[in-house]
């Protein structure tokens, strides 16, 4: 099809095709608290389709005008944009696109049923059967549902219209689940059709990690060993495990964590140049630097790593439970809810330098960020600081607030004003909210969304980056399990976490950062 | 209604206009709510006294910069009063869930000649290192020192032709300015709904059967005279479907441009209408006709559902009616906009080709 010459310019861009957009598991939590928030969201800017069905498919045997109604719930509670009036036409316009099909995942027969509705409601509306499925279902059922799909031939593309599949992480638990998994899907849909979701990688910080990178010239020639002293990326929350006990007490920290979110993070830190803006081409050195990373090995495991797990404590002014305390939490769980872990990176730009990731729930405060901390100078001029410590402390950093308060700030010396020489950190600022005067950006889903319809992968993660992932944690959840080294530390709800988190750092002379 | 926090306007000298706003942040600072200060651009309005006073031309550039606040200059321009220059400073916010995001607004009052040296002042207020907008409110002319000196200070201008009584004139105006001049048209930003669901069209029946079937398009628009909007909405359509243009037929309140198409002909015909509510130069309707003057496609503003209504009845499909969320665009809309997506050289080729249909 030709393009569409009234499309030209920036203004209207091109909007994706129309589509049917299925959700498998539409009754749960992530439905009507982010897919289909975002989705009005999306509506109200029109960023949507032309014409869209968007289908849910579960277990409960709803009608359509129960389904609407449960969403319209969602969206009043969590979408960016508000439903002024449930009659009104944003409304309503938006849920005549709302349609539930009943049917059990193990059922084949309701995927023929589902099948039918949406090629009928194509025919019907005069569009092409483009269909993207979305997995938002519990884990347990990625594999039953997308080999249903391949016996009913659901997958194929055709000249009818495209089909997509988008997964929800945890993409397994561990290397060989996830080689299984991705076995299960390559039979039936080709990698490119694949769109593995990791949401981090939808907020607006974690993508402005590559324009900050690429678009400017003053940090690449500074972003390798000879500069870098080491870099810290720390993912704290000060939730609990709240209704998700019994999925967390089997996951723990790591696979919640740092398998997918923290290792994306650091691929975008680390990786080089990618030749273009392109989804393979800056996956491909997303692969590049899983694989350069040295895998942990069992002996390297104590020393390399931290695991806690929170006991009562207070956070935000509130008393909390401690995390085997929680109702769906084993009673003697073992589960770290905290781990602190230090990686290298073999490669040419990175030898030498550590990478320190720590993430543990029930922290003082939320707050996702990386700091690159630079070398000191290999000469001071000036008096030394007080102790090595506090030099430390001082030396520059560049710290990227992933969240809250999103933005990137520089910390350096200055003087003091007034006599002598006393030096004082002093930090440029560059945050989201003052500088474009947005106080409400895009949620995560949101673009992940519109880029699946688009055909747009790069901010989604491929098999084998998955994969490598997985290399990496897997010999530390082994180590972890099969051995008492080290310890389950615990730590108090309400602080940053357990003792051995700052004896890691200590042995090799820093510190972590106060976020 | 969006709700505004401001800042009595204090009336200050002009040496003391950032002294006076470094106050003015201190004291938001201490206010309930927390304050964003947005810092991303200058913007310099320039609005002509003929326009309302200058307590009223800060309401309105407080209103229609709500969106995206920064650090916006107004001109108020009075060149046949003596000659005076006063200064006021206020802050302005809106509510953004638990946060204010904020903007500061300094209002000179330029009259007699000092209206012509204003740009000097202008010049020391401006932040450094972020892009400079010009909103210039009037007719822009080359003879203008103030418009040039202005001009040269900045990245972009943005005009409003919608105001315009004498539309030929200001759309030829606008198209005179240089290239290496970035214009832009708060008009143009405000038919962006429209021309978003002519687009969506387009994207569902292709270009080729929307011309092959075309023989007018009737465009009909909220206003005494055929407004700028209704021009520049014809001017896109024949730069983007290649129609040249042929001739031109003007009452006080139509218009009618015919062009060829690689097809055949087609004629646009432009209607002013009257309407109590609607505000002037919304796009009530516009129809696409075929051969025997049967519409098959037609896009419907409802303004009592505040909606676009688009009818489909394309041979080979059931009549279709879909309501869009849409309505006429705000100043304030219309300015984000033209801020966020800077230069659009749609709009520039749309403009010539609308200015080509009056030569």
């Amino acid at each position: 099809m030709q393009a569409n010459p009234l499309r030209e310019g920036p203004r209207l861009g091109s909007p994706p095709a129309p589509v049917s957009l299925v959700i498998y598991g539409a009754t749960g939590d992530l439905t009507q608290r982010k897919l289909v928030p975002a989705l009005y969201s999306l509506a109200q800017e029109e960023l949507l389709p032309a014409t869209i069905n968007i289908v849910g498919f579960a277990r409960r045997p709803w009608s359509d005008e129960d389904f609407r109604a449960h969403l319209l719930d969602g969206v009043q509670h969590y979408a960016r944009y508000e439903v002024a009036d449930s009659h009104g036409a944003q409304w309503t316009g938006f849920a005549d696109d709302l349609y539930y099909v009943q049917g059990n995942f193990d059922a084949r027969e309701a995927y023929g049923q589902l099948d039918h509705f949406l090629a009928q409601k194509a025919a019907e509306r005069g569009m092409p059967d483009n269909r993207l499925y979305y997995l938002a279902t519990p884990p347990e059922y990625y594999a039953e549902i997308v080999e249903s799909m391949g016996a009913l031939d659901m997958s194929r593309d055709r000249d009818s219209g495209w089909r997509r599949i988008i997964i929800e992480k945890p993409f397994g638990v561990d290397l060989s689940t996830a080689q299984s998994l991705n076995g299960v899907v390559h039979k039936v849909f080709d990698e490119r059709q694949v769109y593995r979701i990791d949401h981090y990688l939808g907020k607006e910080t974690v993508q402005n990690i590559l324009v900050l990178r690429f678009a400017n010239a003053i940090f690449e020639p500074v972003w390798n060993r000879r500069y870098v002293d080491h870099v810290q990326i720390s993912v704290a929350e000060s939730v609990g495990v709240e209704t998700r006990a019994g999925f967390y007490d089997k996951a723990g920290v790591i696979r919640d964590i740092f398998q997918n979110h923290a290792l994306q993070v650091l691929t975008l830190i680390a990786m080089e140049p990618p030749v273009a803006f392109e989804a393979d081409a800056i996956r491909d050195e997303k692969v590049k630097v899983l694989r350069a990373m040295r895998v942990i090995q069992p002996e390297e495991v104590p020393s390399s790593t931290v695991r806690a797990q929170y006991e009562p404590g207070t956070v935000d002014g509130e008393r909390v439970p401690g995390y085997c305390d929680v109702e769906g939490v084993a009673p003697h769980s073992q589960t770290p809810t905290y781990a602190a872990i230090r990686w290298f990176i073999d490669n040419w730009r990175w030898q030498g330098v550590p990478f320190y990731i720590r993430s543990g729930k029930r922290m003082p405060l939320r707050a996702t960020e990386v700091a690159i901390q630079f070398k000191r100078p290999p000469h001071l001029l000036f008096a030394a600081h007080e102790s090595a410590s506090d030099d430390a402390m001082r030396a520059n950093v560049l710290a990227i607030r992933v969240q809250p308060d999103e933005g990137i700030s520089l910390r350096f010396e200055a003087k003091l004003p007034g006599q002598g020489v006393i030096r004082r950190p002093v930090t440029m600022d560059f945050r989201y909210r003052t500088s474009f005067g947005i106080a409400d950006p895009p949620e995560a889903y949101e673009r992940l969304l519109l880029d699946a319809m688009l055909g747009d992968a790069t901010l989604f993660a491929r098999s084998d980056e998955i994969e490598h992932a997985w290399r990496q944690v897997d010999p530390i959840l082994n180590a972890w399990q099969s051995s008492d080294d080290p310890l389950l530390e615990v730590y108090e709800a309400g602080t940053w976490g357990p003792e051995g988190a700052e004896k890691l750092m200590a042995r090799d002379g820093r510190q972590w950062r106060r976020l | 209604m969006v709700q505004i926090f401001q800042t009595e306007p204090r009336q200050v000298s002009v040496q003391d206009v950032r002294e006076q706003l470094r106050s003015l942040w201190m004291s938001e600072a201490l206010t309930d709510r927390a304050v964003i200060r947005a810092h991303t651009h200058n913007l310099i309005v320039y609005v002509p006294a003929t326009l309302g006073d200058i307590n009223q031309a800060m309401e309105r550039v407080i209103k229609a910069t709500l969106l995206r606040p920064g650090r916006v200059i107004l001109i108020h321009a009075d060149s046949t009063g003596v000659d005076g220059l006063n200064a006021w400073v206020t802050t302005y916010c809106r509510p953004v869930k638990n946060h204010k995001v904020c903007g500061e607004l300094v209002a000179l009052a330029a009259s007699g000649h000092l209206r012509d040296e204003v740009h000097s002042t202008v010049s020391s207020l401006l932040l450094p290192d972020l892009p400079v907008v010009l909103v210039w409110l009037d007719q822009p002319s080359m003879r203008d020192h103030l418009f040039l000196e202005l001009l040269e200070e900045t990245d972009r201008v943005i005009f409003d032709s919608s105001r315009s009584e004498h539309i030929v004139e200001t759309l030829r105006a606008q198209s005179l300015l240089p290239a290496r001049f970035q214009i832009g048209d708060l008009t143009w930003a405000r038919l962006t709904p429209f021309r978003r669901l002519v687009a969506h069209l387009v994207d569902e029946i292709g270009a080729h059967t929307l011309v092959s079937r075309l023989s007018s398009v009737h465009i009909e628009v909220v206003s005494k005279a055929v407004p700028s909007s209704a021009v520049l909405l014809a001017g896109w359509l024949a730069d983007s479907l290649k129609w040249e243009f042929n001739k031109a037929e003007s009452t006080s309140s139509s218009m009618t441009l015919r062009y060829s198409t690689s097809q055949d002909a087609v004629s646009v015909k432009l209607n002013a209408v009257e309407s109590g509510t609607v505000p002037h130069g919304t796009i009530m309707r516009c129809v696409f006709q075929g051969a025997a003057g049967a519409a098959f496609i037609s896009l419907t503003y409802v303004p009592e559902r505040a909606c676009i209504e688009l009818t489909n009845m394309l041979d080979g499909l059931s009549e279709r009616r879909h309501g869009y969320a849409a309505g006429p665009v705000d100043a304030a809309s219309a300015l984000a906009e033209e801020l966020d997506f800077g230069y659009d050289p749609v709009y520039r080729r749309a403009l010539q080709a609308a200015v080509n249909a009056f030569v």
